[in-house]
């Protein structure tokens, strides 16, 4: 009986979930801010993570920060992202900070870009690379592109990215995939979120879960034969 | 997009040889002898595109498909020989990446102490193991000046610190990344473990150069799954040889 009960307060809890995002107004512009993850593996937390999006004189700015620690060690790693308005890249700063019993290494790749050409300075090294064809990094475009067609199912964009901790010369396919309004479970609950298929074929794919006004809730990558969890906290 | 891809890359390049992230795979069955030449193993993943190599410690003995599982015969030990490799190839594998830092005075330096020294392949184990004086897992991938200052890491850092060394001495070097048998390993008895290591051509023959053990190495210990090319966190090779790689599963044989 009480399986029963809880039967039907389940499915009366989902059926008002979906009634809720039938009027949910999708954004129109990608959202600003800044918006706190935990990451997990095997539901345990093994670090956080930041992703804050600010429009600075008509440029985004999207500064990520994933930190792990343990017992001795404290690993940061930082990565921002400058964008035009029109998603042109600008720059791409990607710093790696370990400390470990106050002794610090930090090692950082700065790619500027102007127009093809990238210069890459990494700590010891300076590279100037040409990349004929157009190229976006994993900035806005794509979630733009998302809420522009209000996360309508099957929606798909295949674009070209640079990608410099993959690969400094070559640039990477990168297809975004939308699946629809998915009943997730988020924590003990089931939300309905907007399934997005990330993905560099025959590389690596991220299932990622957005709500209505584009803001990245969940996150679900398989590595090897583990999956880790990127949740939102606030 | 919403730079998880990056965050991803992060993940997946610090996780992997992590124990906390359980990159393990316990066999079916247990090995009674280790003493053993050579092992036979049977090596399976549920992605039909998994492969595997033969080199210097292994021999693939067959292929098959069954209820979609690719299956991989393999005989593990050493099967070191002398063969003569061009210059050009090699090259390949003398080359300076950004986590190497083959010009940094430091590195430079302390390949001009070991390459005085006999028996170099041992050598430089050892000065590496002994370097690296905090054992720890958790540590993203860091170039090997990061690593001489922090003196810390694991099965990564070991391979990256060793592969600079022998490069800079002009040993043409490698790193393989694949699994280790390990007698023991936290909770864990007889199981393998997601492992990194160095491979150098030393007098017209590849040898394994594991740094995180100052011992004699088992060769049949090792099963070897791609290489890494140290040139990214994450290189386009080794990222399509990963995803073959799911719900593995090891049986031995003999």
């Amino acid at each position: 009986m009480l399986k029963k009960l809880f039967l039907i307060f389940f499915l009366l809890s989902l059926t008002n979930c979906s009634q809720k995002i039938e009027n949910r107004k999708i954004a129109k512009q990608i959202p600003t801010g800044k918006w706190k993850y935990q990451i997990l593996i095997k539901d345990q937390i093994i670090g956080d993570a930041e992703i804050e999006t600010a429009l600075k004189e008509n440029n985004y700015i999207n500064r990520s920060t994933l930190t792990i620690k343990s017992k001795k060690i404290t690993n940061k790693s930082i990565l921002v992202i400058t964008e035009s308005k029109k998603f042109e890249p600008i720059k791409y700063e990607s710093y790696k900070i370990t400390s470990i019993n106050n002794n610090e290494a930090i090692s950082k790749i700065v790619a500027n870009f102007k127009k093809n050409k990238i210069t890459v300075k990494t700590d010891l090294t300076n590279t100037i690379i040409t990349i004929k064809e157009p190229f976006l990094l994993e900035g806005n475009y794509f979630l733009n592109e998302l809420l522009n067609k209000k996360f309508s199912q099957n929606f798909s964009i295949n674009k070209k990215i640079y990608e410099p901790s993959i690969s400094n010369t070559k640039l990477l396919n990168y297809q975004i995939k939308s699946l629809g309004l998915k009943k997730v479970k988020f924590k003990n609950n089931f939300i309905k979120l907007y399934h997005i298929k990330q993905e560099i074929p025959n590389l690596t794919e991220i299932n990622s879960y957005f709500n209505e006004k584009g803001i990245l809730q969940l996150a679900k990558i398989k590595s090897f034969d583990t999956i880790i969890k990127l949740r939102i906290v606030k | 997009m919403k730079k998880i891809l990056f965050l991803t890359i992060l993940l997946f390049s610090e996780l992997l040889y992590s124990s906390n992230s359980a990159q393990i795979v316990i066999p079916k069955n247990n090995i009674k002898d280790f003493n053993k030449n050579y092992h036979l193993i049977e090596i399976s993943s549920s992605n039909k595109n998994f492969k595997l190599k033969n080199s210097i410690n292994q021999k693939i003995i067959g292929n098959s498909i069954d209820k979609n599982k690719k299956i991989i015969k393999i005989k593990i030990g050493n099967f070191t020989k002398t063969k003569r490799i061009s210059k050009h190839n090699l090259n390949l594998f003398l080359k300076d990446t950004r986590f190497l830092n083959l010009k940094n005075p430091k590195i430079i330096k302390i390949s001009k102490k070991l390459k005085k020294l006999k028996n170099i392949s041992e050598k430089i184990k050892s000065w590496v193991y002994n370097y690296i004086t905090i054992k720890t897992e958790n540590i993203p991938f860091i170039s090997a000046t990061s690593i001489l200052k922090l003196k810390a890491g694991d099965c990564t850092e070991h391979t990256i610190l060793t592969v600079a060394i022998l490069r800079s001495m002009k040993i043409p070097t490698k790193a393989v990344v694949g699994l280790i048998f390990e007698n023991k390993y936290g909770k864990y008895k007889q199981i393998y473990v997601m492992h990194m290591w160095a491979k150098a051509y030393i007098n017209n023959k590849w040898v394994i150069i594991d740094s995180t053990r100052n011992k004699q190495i088992n060769y049949n210990r090792y099963i070897e799954l791609t290489n890494h090319n140290l040139e990214t966190e994450t290189p386009i090779d080794y990222l399509k040889s990963i995803k073959t790689i799911k719900n593995i599963s090891i049986k031995h044989l003999n």
